[in-house]
């Protein structure tokens, strides 16, 4: 297990940061370019969502990547308002053009993207965990498909 | 690890045949570059009738760079106009798909097949 863990505060400038991190980590951990993609764009709208909503007490905010051998976990804690992620109701954005809301799509990119999210209370405050599940790597044997 | 920090968004605007407008974005439409290109596409979609943003050398859309194209597709439709988006990149596409926004505003291959694709 690797894990790589990075505190930050909540500015727009620290939450480009972090994102360009979460990529130079994926990159580091030579993850599959679909995955890298969307652990980023977790990253992003978590971020982004923490950055617009979280409230001005807000000011504190603590990424994690956590590498297993079958997936990998990015994890975000904030100590602002409560707010679990996981039971927001994603939405697409609403069709024809003339009807369309220009905003809220970060929730709908988060569960599209995302393997699985699981939110507890804990840590800073609010804490997020999305998973990215990995395929086997050619030359692993898995327990189900190489045996009989 | 040291970090990199790079401008997110470069935005080339030309001007093709039968009064069509190219938008050529270059790199991540990111919460950054969405802020960072805003007023262009505002101004660009109260002054401009058919517009195609060229989306090949994008490597990362977010919701709020969506927001800013959703944005400038309805205001361009509210004049009579029409947005096209132009090749995005695989990662770029799925996330399009994901939100919708194929739904909403048309997607091309290529410059060609942008240019028929106005009404």
């Amino acid at each position: 297990m690797q894990a790589w863990h990075r505190d930050l505060s909540r500015s727009l400038a620290e939450i480009e940061t972090a994102t360009q991190w979460v990529d130079q980590v994926a990159s580091a951990l030579e993850l599959p370019s679909d995955k890298s993609y969307a652990l980023k764009v977790c990253a992003e709208e978590l971020l982004t969502n923490i950055f617009q909503h979280a409230g001005a007490a807000s000011s504190r905010i603590h990424l994690a990547l956590v590498r297993f051998p079958d997936r990998v976990e990015l994890a975000v804690e904030d100590d602002g308002k409560p707010f679990d992620v996981s039971a927001a109701t994603p939405h697409r954005v609403d069709h024809p053009l003339e009807n369309a809301q220009p905003g809220g799509l970060g929730i709908q990119l988060i569960h599209s993207f995302a393997d699985r999210l699981n939110y507890t209370r804990a840590g800073l405050g609010n804490r997020v965990v999305a998973e990215f599940r990995l395929l086997p790597q050619a030359g692993s044997v898995s327990r189900a498909g190489g045996e009989r | 690890m040291a970090i990199l920090l790079e401008a997110s968004m470069k935005m080339e605007v030309t001007s093709e045949e039968n009064g069509i407008t190219k938008v050529i974005l270059t790199g991540n439409l990111d919460i950054k570059g969405a802020l960072e290109v805003d007023p262009q596409f505002k101004e660009i979609s109260q002054t401009k009738h058919k517009v195609i943003v060229d989306l090949a050398n994008v490597g990362f859309l977010a919701s709020l760079g969506m927001r800013t194209l959703v944005m400038s597709a309805k205001a361009l439709s509210a004049n009579g106009g029409q947005l096209i988006l132009l090749k995005p990149q695989t990662d770029v596409e799925k996330a399009l798909k994901a939100a919708g926004l194929d739904k909403i505003i048309p997607i091309a291959p290529d410059l060609v097949g942008a240019v028929a694709l106005f009404r």
